[in-house]
């Protein structure tokens, strides 16, 4: 594929270009899912605080925060494999038509991994077998998941490859991942995570690894046919203009809490929480002149800690914040956790 | 970046240890061994106090006894000989021929593998052609090749393991000088000026040595069963030298109604060598740092 | 593809010849004269000088090395001073099979065995069962085999009268009889690998199934145990073949000891009365068998490398 300038791929070039160019949520506003309250232990560490959120069927969502914040960690458990025993869980994550799935058995998560649930991890080459064909690989889920025959599951392989933008198609289908670009590998998986036709796809990160010129190009190709199929979408980013561009709704995770969220026009134009207002300020546009870098520190994860977890690193924070957790409150068309908002 | 996949494990039972108490735990094991150790080499070594009878002494009166009858703790074996006591002067033999050969293949092996490692072009492709071959036969064959030249006998046995060690031993030496060798600082060292037998000598052989001593410590348990192999065959140690192998080889027939005879001397050799093992494990595991993972 | 394999052959051939002449070098080290040996105690300058000019030893050792070889590679071995039999057919022919059976009977038990144990272990990290296999294992590289055998025979042949302790009995002949035969000693053979390959399983599976595309394969909705035995095992095959080909020289020494424990007419046990007999002839034969079993396995394990991994395939 010849590589296409930024801006003749539609991408933005700056955040509040992107901002004017909102994508209009379709038109289907029940909750495909809810999150309420959930918490996750592993060991001593509480990964996850109280997180809660809601998707609707059709839309994107972009879980955004620093590395380490849990954004992974979320997405994961929303796809069934960090469960109990391995680690603890509270709360509650409900599933349209499913219910709730926070206990479910790891018999009910086969019913909805690979079919109504899919997975893009962030490394393509790390995520596809080295050892198998990605015909192969794509193949055996239609035929186990979808029931489909060999010669049906070859043909529908094909389709689903051109569909992703791979040319060539049948001698891709034989040709073993390490064979193919960074660029290539991600679309195969894509191809694969679609092609049960799920109701929520999860991607996590899935454009780190890539070139930028590369990036934009899988970000519209994810967004183009979750669309497509009508199907929500949650992003796991950290780039704030990439979820600016493409996410309906945000979430803002900083230490496994989540300190603001809402619809992303809102939330990204007019951040209240200090942390999302830092995030914003980090993000370079192309005629910035003054990096605003958020002062250093990591999270603690310890479970009794109570209190909200930027408050060490809040240049606003008063003596309350760190021993009162703020719940999360509907604040100017978005929900705010924050004592202390600009 | 996150670790993801660290994040999902597999569903099943993954039960969680402490990971201090593993690390005690492993080191209890490998503490426990070296004092068994110890112990038989401290036995080798005052054998002479330590023995209730002369390891020779026949004593037809009593032969075949089995253990804890009549003054002989472990039992007697055909020819009435104290098996305690022929098992403790065993393990002087089995430890001088395990060092000893040890000690001629470290030898050997670090000339053969710093030469392999040092030239270039057709030299070392034609050594490591040769190393090749040493290491096409396994060690108890090519041992058993060498007795068939030098003969039967304590000395000869050290001599032909150690020979046959050299292969496995030159091939680790060779490895290891090739990445001392790629280090920066040799490079910086010729660069600046400094002779080569020098560099060598100050710098590769030092950072070669050390491994070698590990590797050394761990093939001392695959010496002493090559040498035991050879004199259970009857080609090792001539009779009626205390040597566990060759003590198995005389109780073999006897298995159906004295098994103590073999047996006395195996469960002693089977202990070393496991004691062996789980020090060598040890050591393995805490010097050489090709095994140490990251963090 | 072929170009490579190709070279390796080449450089297979290249070791076996330096064998070769190490192993020629041996016979000449080795003491006593075979003329006197073959002539026996009594014989005339004539005789021994005609045998010495029939023999070729006369000429320069060079062409004694080349001679050598040629009669090596048509399968001309030369003859027993003892039973006065050719080397070849008794070495070759007779005891090479015995030692074959045993080898690859003892590798696969260890296989099939030590293999599932492997993930079983794995899938199992830190649990009693595992650490239960941990010391097993341990003890079952270290533990001489020898004796691992005279103890089976004690136990199963003697005390319970389960199997034969002794003889073979060619499988193709008589296959229950020759099962019989072979099971001590198979399994007393096989308990080293069966230690190392469970070990290594374990080792190597614990390690794929942290990488990326076993949680890609779960969140596509792999059931647990296709994770672990379609995709985990196909990735741990190259290590794991690796490591049984670096171990083979291991199998071959067991074996030798092995075939002496149960009495088998092997080229090991054919080796050892060799070197008892003073037979050098034979001791040379069966260095060299044992050489270039190794050597062609290694070379086999070394071709099978693309197969096994995709990655080293030539794009």
């Amino acid at each position: 594929m010849k590589p296409m300038s930024l801006a003749a791929t539609g991408a933005a070039t700056s955040l509040p270009e992107a901002l004017e160019r909102h994508v209009e949520p379709a038109p289907h506003k029940a909750a495909l899912l809810t999150v309420e309250d959930l918490s996750l232990m592993r060991g001593d560490s509480l990964i996850l605080d109280n997180v809660s959120f809601m998707l609707r069927r059709g839309a994107t969502l972009g879980l955004v925060g620093e590395s380490g914040a849990g954004k992974s960690t979320i997405a994961l458990a929303l796809i069934g494999l960090l469960r109990p025993p391995e680690v603890g869980l509270a709360g509650r994550i409900c599933l349209e038509q499913a219910g709730d799935v926070t206990n479910a058995t790891e018999a009910a998560w086969l019913k909805l991994r690979g079919r109504r649930v899919t997975m893009i991890f962030q490394d393509a080459s790390a995520a596809l077998n080295p050892c198998f064909t990605i015909g192969r690989q794509i193949m055996t889920p239609l035929r186990r998941v979808l029931g489909l025959g060999r010669t049906a599951a070859r043909a529908r392989a094909i389709e689903l490859l051109e569909s992703v933008g791979l040319n060539d198609a049948p001698s891709r289908l034989a040709a073993y991942p390490h064979q193919l670009s960074g660029g290539m590998q991600q679309r195969v998986m894509i191809a694969i995570a679609l092609s049960s036709n799920p109701d929520l796809l999860l991607a996590d990160e899935p454009t780190s690894a890539l070139d930028v010129t590369i990036q934009a190009q899988i970000i519209r190709l994810i967004m183009d046919e979750t669309r497509r199929r009508a199907a929500s979408c949650i992003f796991v980013l950290h780039d704030l203009a990439l979820a600016s561009q493409c996410c309906d709704d945000i979430v803002v995770l900083y230490g496994g809490q989540v300190v603001e969220t809402g619809p992303s026009r809102v939330v990204l134009s007019e951040p209240l929480h200090p942390y999302t207002q830092a995030l914003k300020a980090c993000v370079l546009e192309l005629e910035t002149e003054d990096l605003q870098p958020l002062p250093s520190g990591a999270p603690s994860f310890a479970s009794r800690a109570p209190g909200c977890r930027f408050a060490p690193r809040c240049a606003r924070a008063l003596d309350k914040c760190a021993s009162v957790k703020p719940m999360l409150i509907e604040t100017r068309g978005r929900q705010l956790a924050c004592w202390n908002p600009a | 970046m996150v670790d993801l996949a660290a994040q999902a494990p597999l569903a099943g039972r993954e039960r969680r240890t402490g990971v201090f108490w593993a690390y005690a735990r492993s080191n209890v094991y490998v503490l426990f061994a070296a004092a068994v150790v110890a112990m038989f080499v401290l036995s080798a070594a005052f054998a002479p106090l330590v023995a209730p009878y002369p390891p020779l002494q026949q004593d037809m009166t009593s032969f075949m006894s089995p253990p804890l009858f009549e003054g002989h703790l472990l039992g007697t074996d055909s020819f009435g000989r104290d098996l305690l006591s022929r098992t403790i002067y065993g393990a002087r033999y089995a430890l001088a021929i395990g060092f000893g050969a040890v000690l001629i293949g470290a030898c050997g092996g670090l000339v053969v593998g710093m030469a392999a490692g040092l030239s270039g072009g057709t030299t070392e492709w034609a050594l490591m052609r040769f190393i090749d071959a040493l290491l096409a036969l396994p060690s108890l064959i090519m041992a058993i090749a060498f007795i068939s030249i030098l003969g039967q006998g304590v000395d000869k046995v050290i001599l032909a393991v150690g020979v046959a060690l050299i292969g496995p031993f030159s091939r680790t030496v060779r490895a290891d000088v090739l990445q001392v060798k790629a280090q920066a600082f040799v490079e910086a060292a010729g660069l600046m000026g400094v002779k080569r037998l020098a560099i060598v000598w100050r710098h590769i052989l030092p950072n070669v040595i050390f491994p070698l001593a590990v590797q050394a410590t761990i093939r001392v348990s695959y010496a002493v069963l090559v040498s035991s192999g050879l004199s259970f065959l009857g080609i090792g140690v001539a009779p009626p030298t205390p040597d566990w192998g060759l003590m198995i080889a005389e109780g073999r027939s006897f298995v159906s109604f004295a098994p103590w005879i073999a047996g006395v001397p195996g469960t002693a050799l089977a202990i070393l060598l496991i004691a062996l093992s789980v020090v060598g494990d040890g050591v393995r595991e805490r010097f050489d740092p090709k095994l140490r993972k990251p963090g | 593809m072929l170009w490579r394999a190709t070279g390796k052959i080449l450089q297979t051939l290249m070791v076996l010849q330096i064998v070769s002449v190490v192993s020629f070098t041996l016979l000449k080290l080795a003491p006593g004269d075979p003329i006197q040996i073959m002539l026996g105690t009594e014989y005339s300058p004539e005789a021994y000088a005609s045998l010495v000019k029939q023999l070729g030893l006369d000429r320069p050792v060079v062409e004694q090395y080349v001679r050598w070889l040629g009669n090596f590679v048509i399968g001309d071995w030369g003859v027993s001073y003892v039973s006065k039999a050719p080397i070849f057919q008794f070495a070759f022919v007779e005891a090479l099979p015995v030692t074959l059976t045993l080898a690859a009977s003892a590798l696969g038990l260890a296989i099939l065995v030590g293999v599932p144990l492997g993930v079983l272990s794995a899938t199992r990290k830190g649990s009693s069962w595992d650490n239960i296999t941990a010391v097993f294992t341990l003890a079952g590289t270290s533990f001489p085999s020898f004796y691992l055998g005279i103890l089976l025979i004690w136990l199963f042949g003697v005390k319970l009268g389960l199997f034969p302790t002794m003889g073979f009995v060619p499988p193709w002949q008589d296959f229950w009889g020759g099962v019989a035969h072979m099971t001590l000693p198979a399994v007393t053979l096989s308990i080293y690998f069966l230690a190392m390959i469970v070990r290594m399983t374990r080792a190597n599976l614990v390690e794929a199934l942290e990488q990326p595309y076993i949680a890609a394969a779960r969140a596509r909705g792999e059931p647990q145990w296709r994770v672990v035995w379609v995709h985990g095992l196909r990735n741990i095959l190259m290590p794991l073949v690796t490591i049984i080909g670096l171990q083979l020289g291991a199998l071959l020494q067991g074996a030798v000891l092995t075939e002496t424990v149960f009495s088998l007419p092997g080229v090991g046990q054919m080796i050892t009365n060799a070197v008892l007999n003073r037979e050098y002839g034979i001791v040379q034969a069966g260095v060299m068998i044992t050489a270039c079993l190794f050597i062609t396995t290694n070379l086999l394990v070394d071709l099978a490398y693309p197969y096994l991994d995709p990655r080293l395939r030539p794009r």
